[in-house]
């Protein structure tokens, strides 16, 4: 069953303003919180909450707020992940051009319980519309003494600044993110030391997804335990769903995390396209290694994702069918991933361009029966050995799609 | 102070060491490309990936710090296997050019392929085609095909130099290291990227193609272009058959000494070199005939010297005859002289320089404004230290005024010690000019004799650095052609001065090289 | 072409980093949006007021694949390659727009109104294929309506 918290508002005509926002109760929590909660009790709440990251890692948000190191003397960042870029993925998209006032709200918990005095919106670029709406959100509630400095409530002021990206995936990777804040180009950055101890402008920093930021409030107006009990186990609340490929109503769909993949996809998104069937599913963005039409009853959480080798990553869904070619999807996505490669370290650097020859090759009809142990090879040896996170999402689909579509990457006429 | 195992051998190091570091204690080699003890580690290359137990994923050894009980393991098969594959991605794009890469034989890239991979290449797409001779600047020459973008050079320049010189452009295959468009790169230390490429893309424009580095030998000496006194390598080539142009020395590269100059040397210095085998060196002892200099030969030349002191000396006594010593001498040729001229002719118009270039430049990495590298040495050897620069002009004055009948000068780089009081010339009333040193200058035109001393690279000596470090060397190599060492010829000279005989002189000299 | 800020513009961005250099993305980004992309000298300009070394603004021109080093016709095209655009027929529009602008990916018409670039994903899945025109989104795109879009601009 879906259930709407964070998309609550956005069939609600002019949903992104102020008044829409307050009308529904909006900020309230956020003055409760400042007025009946300290900072300390705010962690604690989100950290009973089961909440994790819906950026793609999954990392409890609660502990990574934990990690913060008080009386530093320096100052401490929040960083808002919005740098949403993942292919397949527009969820971040929604919340800001939708309901960019629930964004802000979690945002000033967010900011009062790690003790932010700054806080950073990285904003992809090309989210022209978003930014705008963002923006204006930003300009109203400062207006309305919600954010800014000098606010009526003296234990809480908080800059929000809009930082735009400049069309670069890595820098949604939270060192590069920092990074790129900074002003330089989006080179991840060598861990330890942590964000956390030592982020932007070598202050303790903590960076969030937008969708995760958005949860916050509806955890502290209705409690960790009411949030949690959504979920699974270790995995509370909902989830938002970006459904696309070949589906009837491809959109964006909330549901308790550990709903079934195929409920998502039936349910939700209307089934697949022209009464074709499922060949695959992509179940969280370009880098979540590919699922078999016979794996998608998993339930969509990160553990249970986990056990059948892929991630619930952005939690963005892309169905192929039947006709849809293996090999092309995977040229596709590895493209991508090529691409987006910031160069820095050895294997994403060399290893991504040379997958992407590969395919080429298969593609144009010239594969050689040992292309598909090569192209896994070349994927082990990315897996697990790059700086960051992006050589294992861009070996990830490699393995999945040759593993379990192996003919197609040898007969290129069967394929295209 | 945390204990780990690296290999089954255990060792204590201090918080925040890193694995790399613990390894490199332990004489463990865990090859690197981007990892540099100088510079900050970034982690980049993926080549020192070390197995660490309890630790699912190979860590990075250079990044990983120590933490106390810790296991590592730097030859698993696993291990061998992230080398094998990092070394394969690296050489994707390599034009594996070896047999006319000045690099080979000291490539990172070589050396590992050998030791770790030797696998049957797998690539079989088309390569990138990239720049081969892109002239970076006046001394460097960058082969984009086979660099590793390992930035090293980039990280040296902005962390040693503070200057971003180089930066790596575009992203994922397509990073490419260069200047900044239309700028050429100039900084007075980029020599050492050259040294810190561990591949063949950044070269020397005064290297390439002369020498195949295992044609080197290596001697270690003091870089006497400033009072800093960096420590080099002195690469040299003694086979005249594979030599180019007679040149013996093809470079100097810095020597690592935490207490001088930590991993680098200047450009200054290290491209000082080239004095060694210059055509500018004094060759031979020679005498003055007529308008002309004459090869004389070191007997009859130093008898010639004898009996002009000599003469001075009964008819004017010591206020007849003045010396000046460059700080550019060795300790021990600083006694020698003040044995041989103030001890015993009791000589006291003696200057030892003003010589700090006002123009030069200083900063804080190594280059000092002082070009000597022994001014310390000098005050240690009895020369007075205090105001050098009245007592220059004293010695000066008395030469262009003739009371100074003969002025002996013994040390290098005459022209910057009188660039402050006035152009050198014979006073007209006349004067003997003995000059002592390795190089021609504009002054030989007055000399009456010239005496080829030998270089610091061909000289065993001390020098004392502007913070008092003394720094012992050996001879690398022997002197070019008939150039002696200045205490040898001070030896022989005091000899037929018959002040000392010359086994005493060699005799003292040992002793003292066993103190230092 | 004048890329440079006024003091007012300039004062903006840096009220909102510690330190100047962190506002090079914004500076560059105001700049492009003046003249339309990144010449050499504006890279100078911009490493001169924000007190960084022209090599590092160098490295984030490049690096960013939204700066341009050189100025785009006055409708900049791009085509959404990803994967969930490329299933619903992405590929259809970027075929389309080379045969009626008669262009390659990355080229731009002689009259210098349009360039045709293809770009990576710009999350409008649900509504595959996506094109976007000078910042504006259009999808889902169809070649007719694109066709209708571009005859309709100046």
């Amino acid at each position: 069953m879906s259930i709407k918290l964070v998309t609550r508002n956005f069939d609600r005509p002019d949903s992104h303003t102020l008044r829409v926002y307050r009308e529904g109760g909006g900020y309230e929590t956020l003055r409760k919180v400042l007025a009946t909660r300290t900072p300390q009790e705010v962690v604690e709440e989100v950290k009973r909450s089961n909440l994790r990251g819906r950026g793609g890692a999954g990392f409890p948000t609660g502990m990574k707020w934990s990690f913060v190191p008080r009386e530093t003397g320096k100052p401490v960042y929040l960083c808002v992940n919005a740098d949403e870029g993942e292919p397949g993925t527009f969820k971040d998209r929604f919340i800001l051009e939708q309901d960019p006032h629930m964004l802000l709200e979690g945002i000033g918990i967010a900011a009062y319980a790690i003790g932010a005095r700054y806080a950073y919106l990285y904003l992809r670029g090309e989210f022209v519309e978003a930014g705008r709406r963002v923006e204006d959100a930003i300009a109203e509630a400062c207006e309305a003494g919600l954010l800014g400095s000098d606010l009526p409530d003296s234990k809480f002021s908080l800059d929000l600044y809009v930082h735009y990206g400049a069309g670069a995936y890595i820098c949604g990777e939270e060192t590069a993110l920092l990074e790129s804040i900074e002003g330089k180009k989006g080179w991840p950055r060598v861990r330890p030391p942590f964000p956390a101890v030592k982020g932007l402008f070598g202050s303790p920093t903590v960076i969030n997804n937008v969708e995760t930021l958005a949860k916050v409030p509806h955890i502290l107006e209705k409690g960790a335990a009411w949030f949690s009990a959504l979920g699974t186990e270790k995995s509370g609340g909902t989830k938002l769903f970006p459904v696309s490929g070949k589906v009837n109503r491809p959109g964006l769909y909330e549901y308790p995390l550990g709903t079934p993949l195929r409920t998502i996809i039936d349910e939700g998104a209307g089934g697949v396209s022209a009464g074709k069937k499922i060949k695959g599913v992509i179940p969280g963005g370009a880098s979540c290694p590919v699922l078999t039409a016979d794996e998608i009853d998993v339930p969509m959480d990160y553990d249970a994702l986990a056990k059948v080798g892929s991630m619930l990553g952005s939690g963005a869904i892309i169905v192929l069918d039947e006709e849809t070619s293996m090999l092309k999807t995977l040229l596709n996505l590895e493209r991508f991933f090529a691409h987006e490669s910031c160069g820095q370290c050895t294997p994403c650097r060399e290893g991504t361009r040379w997958i992407v020859q590969v395919l080429e090759r298969i593609a144009a009809g010239k594969g050689a029966p040992e292309d598909p142990d090569l192209l896994l090879d070349i994927a082990a040896h990315m897996a697990g050995r790059t700086l960051c996170p992006l050589g294992d999402a861009a070996a990830g689909p490699v393995r999945s799609f040759v593993t379990k579509f192996r003919e197609e990457f040898l007969d290129p006429l069967n394929s295209m | 102070m945390p204990t780990l195992m690296i290999d089954d051998r255990k060792i204590t190091v201090e918080p925040g060491t890193t694995v790399m570091q613990a390894a490199d204690r332990l004489g463990i080699f865990i090859p690197r490309f981007c990892y540099h003890p100088g510079l900050s580690a970034v982690g980049s290359c993926r080549m020192c990936m070390v197995e660490v137990e309890k630790i699912p994923k190979l860590q990075t050894a250079c990044t990983t710090p120590v933490v106390e009980g810790m296991v590592v393991h730097t030859y698993t098969e696993q291990v061998m296997d992230a080398r094998r594959s990092v070394l394969e991605f690296l050489l994707i794009n390599h034009p594996l050019d070896c047999p006319i890469c000045d690099k080979a034989g000291e490539c990172y890239l070589q050396d590992d392929y050998m030791e770790y991979a030797r696998y049957t290449p797998r690539y079989k797409e088309t390569r990138w085609k990239k720049r081969k001779v892109h002239i970076l600047g006046p001394t460097i020459v960058m082969d984009e095909e086979r660099c590793v973008l390992c930035s090293r050079c980039v990280r040296f320049l902005q962390e040693v130099t503070g200057k971003q010189r180089l930066g790596i452009f575009e992203r994922g295959a397509r990073s490419v290291l260069s200047t900044f468009p239309g700028q050429t790169l100039t900084d007075p230390y980029c020599g050492n990227i050259v040294d810190l490429c561990p591949v063949g893309a950044l070269t020397d424009r005064t290297f390439r193609f002369q020498q195949r580095v295992w044609m080197l030998r290596r001697g270690e000496s003091i870089c006497p272009y400033c009072a800093r006194g960096c420590n080099i390598a002195v690469d040299y080539n003694e086979r005249s058959d594979v030599q180019i142009n007679d040149r013996r020395v093809y470079r100097f590269r810095p020597r690592f000494n935490p207490k001088v100059n930590g991993h680098w040397i200047c450009d200054r210095g290290r491209y000082a070199y080239r004095f060694i085998d210059d055509a500018r060196r004094l060759r031979e002892p020679m005498l003055r005939e007529g308008k002309r200099l004459v090869p004389s030969g070191w007997e009859r030349t130093l008898k010639r010297v004898a009996r002009r002191i000599r003469e001075v000396l009964d008819t004017f006594g010591p206020e007849g005859m003045g010396l000046i010593l460059l700080p550019s001498v060795t300790i021990g040729t600083a006694r020698r002289v003040r044995k041989l001229f103030v001890d015993d002719l009791g000589l006291t118009r003696i200057a030892t320089g003003p010589s700090i270039d006002p123009e030069a430049d200083e900063d804080s990495i190594l280059l000092r404004r002082d070009r000597f590298p022994n001014r310390g040495g000098l005050v240690a050897a009895g020369f007075p230290d205090g105001d050098p620069g009245a007592v220059t002009e004293g010695v000066l004055r008395g030469w262009a005024t003739g009371k100074i009948k003969l002025l002996y000068v013994i040390g290098d780089d005459l022209p910057r010690f009188f660039e402050e009081t006035s152009s050198f010339s014979i006073p007209s009333a006349g004067g003997i000019l003995i000059l002592q040193r390795s190089m021609e200058g504009p002054e030989d035109d007055f000399a009456r004799m010239l005496l080829p001393s030998a270089m610091t690279a061909e000289t065993a000596g001390s020098f004392v650095n502007f913070e008092g470090e003394e720094q012992t060397f050996s001879a690398v190599l022997p002197p070019l052609e008939e150039a002696l060492p200045d205490e040898e010829i001070l030896g022989r000279l005091s000899l037929l001065l018959g002040l000392k005989g010359e086994e005493a002189c060699r005799h003292e000299n040992s002793v003292e090289e066993e103190q230092g | 072409m004048n890329f440079q800020l006024s003091e007012e513009e300039v004062q903006q961005i840096l009220a909102r980093y510690p330190h100047p250099s962190a506002a090079l993305l914004p500076m560059l980004r105001l700049i492009q949006g003046r003249i339309g992309y990144i010449p050499p000298g504006a890279e100078v300009y911009a490493a001169e007021t924000l007190g960084v070394d022209p090599v590092r603004v160098h490295e984030v021109v490049t690096f960013y694949s939204a700066f341009r080093e050189k100025p785009a016709g006055r409708y900049l095209i791009l085509v959404c390659e990803s994967i969930s655009c490329s299933l619903s027929g992405g590929e259809n529009i970027l075929s389309f727009l080379k045969d009626y602008l008669k262009l390659d990916v990355g080229e731009t018409t002689e009259d210098r109104r349009f360039t045709l670039e293809t770009t990576e994903c710009l999350a409008q899945c649900e509504r595959s294929p996506a094109v976007m025109i000078n910042g504006e989104i259009h999808a889902p795109a169809t070649p007719d309506e694109v066709e209708k879009i571009l005859s309709e601009l100046a």
